[in-house]
């Protein structure tokens, strides 16, 4: 059985629960605001909460009818563990914990100049991009361009 | 009066400091389409930030050259080394790396800007002639048929960009509708799906979206695959011979043009399916269709000319309707909004002049795109031996600072990442980016048209289907649901199974 077809099993699932948290959640908005249902803020997230369930449902019934909840369940984990195993999937994640890291940790608390220069020899000394020389030289000429042109030409500021 | 302005735009384009950035930021369009991996859609994104604190025309200017240029350099790494640098070129590498493997990459080339050239400059007179028509139909919209307009919109995105799955198409158009309802409604200021968080509440910026969404998961796929690319030779242009080939091509390209424009106008629906349907229209009409795939240079210029020319296309709806007719458009309507301009029916009535602005930016990046493609072909395609590990670490610094310098907010910079992992995860299921964008994009005009709509009509749902316009838009979105359900395929079989009983 196709992987895409375990993946729409899960899925619709979860879309399935997200549309009911939202018609409670708008439902509440209209009770919060008052008035007619219609005119409330809820009542878009309500339709398109509605559509959510309609069109999860339509992808979870079409999933069943190539397969039990069972097999869509064993073929659902068995790919995830194949996938924690795979090489590439490992390489991906190393990369957006690295992008995290310069997302949420360095760009938020150092200057620029700083965390944009950890980041990069950091990042392409990990993937082993090019040789240390190259990698200092490249982060100093990216980094330094960039802090020339918008923060003292454009006087733009920067993260 | 259009005289009037033209000259007064064209007066703007000629001045040194508009030349310069009209060129540079063709250049930057050009090496960001030539790189596969780096969309039109990202280069536009990307560029709005960092053209934000720039006048409202040098920004536009700016943008509207970096979208043409992005999408006319996907094809000198399609024809070099069968690698489209945009999805828009992918029909271009059918025929084009067969030629470049010839030993004709140089004339390759030159047939392939040329096309676009001609397919951009197609686009450009249906924005001037196509605009004004459609945007005195925008002004019979009322509330009723702008929240039709914004569901079919999303739907037909859905339908037409998830290829054998509408399913999914429509579930991510659905997802980026729920996301545009973030924040603060605009009616009762009621912070919707906030959870208390203050950033939440003034809603979700388009551009961190948009960057995260497209240009997270190829930075990802480039860190992780940075295999040594096979490249074949640029060899000399061979003008006399290329005017040739576009001389014999011109029915094609008109038509492939006409094509392009046409899907161009379809929301959110984009380039890459414009060059594939051109290329497929040539391929049909053509008396040796045996020969496509094996090098024809009449697959090149369908392909370039159909994807070009849905630049104009796109562009027409986002003026007249403010809704975007391709991924990188939803981009410049963001832009135009984030640089106050007003873009819809009053467009032509608040300023008169924007249309031919617009129209002579585009003609005038074409040409410009035209010379530095041409004159600049071999140097940049020596930019693609950078390797995807080296390349990418520095497109995400230039995607934080895109999506930072709009509203100087680290938040920002934190949604380019949630974003991007969800468009990720978008792409590892199956489901397209584009409906979810443009979701994002028409959710809140479908919400304020929907109760304003229904706080007209006392809450009576009965316009939607008794208004002429409205009654289009109905029907179509209900004929496309119910051909998701198969619910022509039962008709079909009743009708079958009646026949057979008389």
């Amino acid at each position: 059985m196709d992987k895409q077809t375990h993946f729409d099993f899960v899925t619709s699932i979860g879309l399935m629960i997200l549309s009911l948290v939202m018609i409670v959640d708008s439902y509440r908005m209209g009770i919060d605001v008052g008035g007619a249902l219609y005119a409330s803020p809820g009542m878009l997230p309500m339709v398109l909460a509605l559509l959510l369930l309609l069109t999860s449902a339509m992808l979870l019934r079409r999933s069943i009818r190539s397969g039990s909840v069972r097999q869509h369940l064993a073929g659902f984990v068995s790919w995830f563990n194949a996938f924690g195993k795979s090489l590439m999937a490992r390489e991906m994640m190393l990369g957006a914990l690295i992008l995290a890291l310069y997302t949420f940790l360095l760009a938020p608390r150092l200057p620029f100049w700083m965390s944009t220069s950890i980041f990069m020899i950091l990042l392409m000394a990990i993937l082993r991009a090019t040789s240390l020389v190259k990698n200092l030289l490249i982060t100093a000429l990216v980094v330094g361009s960039i802090y020339g042109i918008f923060q003292m030409i454009f006087h733009v500021p920067l993260p | 009066m259009d005289s009037q302005y033209f000259l007064g735009v064209l007066h703007f384009v000629i001045q040194p400091a508009s030349l310069f950035t009209m060129v540079v930021s063709v250049f930057f369009g050009l090496v960001v389409g030539m790189l596969p991996g780096l969309t039109a859609t990202m280069a536009v994104a990307l560029l709005t930030g960092l053209t934000y604190k720039l006048s409202n025309e040098v920004a536009i200017l700016s943008l509207i050259a970096v979208y043409i240029g992005a999408i006319s350099g996907g094809c000198q790494s399609a024809i070099l080394m069968n690698i489209p640098g945009t999805p828009a070129s992918a029909a271009t590498a059918v025929d084009g790396f067969p030629i470049g493997q010839r030993g004709e990459g140089g004339l390759g080339i030159f047939v392939a800007t040329m096309s676009s050239c001609v397919g951009t400059l197609t686009g450009t007179l249906c924005v001037l002639l196509l605009t004004p028509p459609l945007a005195v139909l925008a002004l019979k919209f009322g509330a009723f048929e702008f929240f039709l307009l914004a569901l079919f919109g999303v739907m037909i995105c859905g339908q037409l960009t998830a290829g054998t799955d509408p399913l999914k198409g429509w579930i991510s158009g659905i997802l980026g509708l729920i996301v545009s309802q973030i924040g603060m409604d605009g009616m009762n200021a009621y912070p919707r799906f906030s959870f208390g968080v203050i950033d939440l509440m003034s809603g979700i910026p388009l551009i961190p979206v948009m960057i995260g969404l497209f240009g997270f998961p190829e930075i990802l796929y480039g860190l992780v695959s940075s295999t040594a690319r096979a490249q074949v030779k640029t060899t000399s242009l061979e003008m006399k011979k290329g005017f040739a080939i576009l001389l014999k091509n011109k029915l094609n390209m008109l038509r492939s043009s006409l094509i392009g424009v046409s899907i161009g106008i379809i929301p959110g629906v984009g380039e890459d399916v414009a060059g594939w349907l051109s290329y497929w229209a040539e391929k049909k009409s053509s008396k040796t269709p045996e020969i496509f795939g094996k090098g024809a240079y009449e697959g090149v210029v369908a392909a370039e000319a159909g994807n070009n020319s849905c630049i104009g296309g796109a562009i027409i709806p986002v003026l007249s309707l403010a809704v975007p007719g391709s991924a990188p458009a939803a981009v410049l309507l963001a832009a135009l909004w984030l640089h106050g301009l007003r873009p819809g029916p009053l467009l032509m009535s608040e300023t008169p002049g924007f249309v031919v602005d617009i129209s002579v930016y585009m003609a005038m990046s074409a040409i410009t795109m035209v010379f530095l493609a041409l004159i600049v072909s071999k140097a940049t395609v020596r930019i693609l031996s950078v390797t995807s590990t080296i390349l990418m670490p520095i497109v995400y610094v230039l995607c934080t600072v895109g999506a930072f310098v709009i509203s100087n907010s680290i938040f920002d910079i934190y949604l380019v990442f949630v974003f991007g992992v969800i468009g990720l995860l978008l792409r590892g299921m199956s489901y397209p980016a584009a409906p979810f964008l443009l979701g994002i994009i028409l959710g809140p005009m479908a919400d304020n048209s929907l109760r304003r709509a229904l706080i007209l009509t006392s809450g009576d749902p009965s316009p939607f289907f008794t208004r002429p316009i409205s009654l289009i838009f109905a029907s179509a979105i209900i004929l496309m649901a119910l051909s998701q359900l198969n619910a022509f395929g039962w008709l079909r079989k009743l009708l079958a199974h009646d026949e057979l009983k008389e």
